[in-house]
């Protein structure tokens, strides 16, 4: 299997050697079983980029090393938790604890959410086939849609 | 990544069958981003967090015809936003293409704005996302097995819920192949 390895010295120097740590991953016959409730997502989808970039992964090809789902990461991108064998999986690939993934009462889906809209301005303003018309009318659409977004992110993490 | 339609075809291939759907199956767009975690917004939802009415007027009539929809990146979450002035099975396609652009992992400066804006794209990706929306909605397999058994497009279209001309467009290569093997 290939390792991480940048991600995983950090967090050992920071943590201490996490090789023989092990995420609960059964629960009793026939419950579902259901991650950490607090399980900080996106902490946890950015070490898995970092290490993926490191390792010249795509998306996909880091779902099939893992053995999920591309979807499943999807999700995780898009602040929903993954299935605890899947986030077993996951800490396991980083070799980091699973610990380290569990935020703080309350703060893990909170998060800082960056300047969702301004980040795509110039790409709007750089397109020379919108009229600036369109571009600010586009300007609407995505400010108005990551009001939206941020709404029911904040429902959906009460 | 270098994408051979090979491994675009198998990767719709392998997001068909999470939703557990075979060749013949039609496929729902809205299932597959729902899976994904990717929120679809229409255009006229958006009026309720406070797009004016000026921006809805300008992209349901005076250029309704220029967009279709869009991939959105906010922060490392993605949600599409679709212009439902349009016929359902356009609308299909085009969440379709953006969902391509998303499993290819193109990177964002190319894909903001959706399938209508292409003078500007990459071409190369924007004909990967169309190959995908292609796979996703009438999958190969099922392409060739209906040219071989003469369905026109109008039975193309209904069975997989795609425009007539979609329809063509996925059936054409196949339809020489199947009339070439009948002429030997």
């Amino acid at each position: 299997m290939l390792l991480p390895s940048t991600v995983a010295r950090k967090f050992e120097h920071e943590y201490g050697n996490t090789s023989d740590r092990h995420v609960e991953q059964r629960g009793a016959v026939g419950e579902p079983m259901t991650v950490h409730p607090n399980v900080d997502v996106q902490s946890l989808h950015a070490a898995l980029d970092a290490a993926r970039a490191e390792q010249g992964l795509s998306w996909r090809q880091l779902a099939k090393e893992l053995g999920v789902s591309a979807s499943t990461i999807s999700r995780m991108a898009n602040g929903l938790k993954p299935d605890v064998t899947a986030f077993a999986a996951m800490t396991t690939w980083l070799r980091l604890p699973a610990e380290r993934f569990y935020a703080s009462s309350g703060a893990a889906a909170s998060g800082d959410e960056p300047e969702l809209v301004a980040s795509l301005v110039p790409l709007l303003r750089a397109r020379k086939d919108l009229t600036s018309d369109d571009v600010a009318y586009l300007e609407e659409v995505i400010g108005a849609a990551a009001r939206r977004f941020r709404a029911e992110r904040e429902t959906r993490s009460e | 990544m270098r994408w051979t339609q090979a491994l675009m075809r198998e990767v719709a291939q392998e997001e068909r069958a999470e939703l557990g759907l075979g060749p013949r199956d039609p496929f729902d767009p809205y299932a597959l981003a729902d899976a994904h975690g990717i929120a679809v917004y229409t255009l006229d939802s958006l009026a309720d967090y406070e797009l004016g009415g000026d921006a809805l007027e300008h992209w349901f009539e005076r250029k309704s015809s220029t967009w279709s929809a869009a991939l959105v990146p906010l922060g490392s979450a993605r949600i599409i936003i679709e212009n439902d002035s349009h016929a359902p099975v356009r609308r299909r396609s085009s969440i379709a293409h953006e969902l391509g652009h998303h499993l290819l992992e193109h990177p964002f400066d190319d894909v903001i704005l959706g399938e209508d804006h292409k003078r500007q794209f990459d071409p190369k990706q924007e004909k990967q996302a169309n190959f995908m929306a292609g796979e996703l909605l009438v999958p190969f397999a099922a392409v060739t097995r209906m040219a071989f058994d003469g369905w026109d497009n109008e039975r193309v279209a209904e069975a997989f819920d795609v425009s007539e001309q979609f329809a063509q467009m996925r059936m054409y290569g196949q339809r020489i192949r199947a009339q070439r093997a009948a002429a030997r």
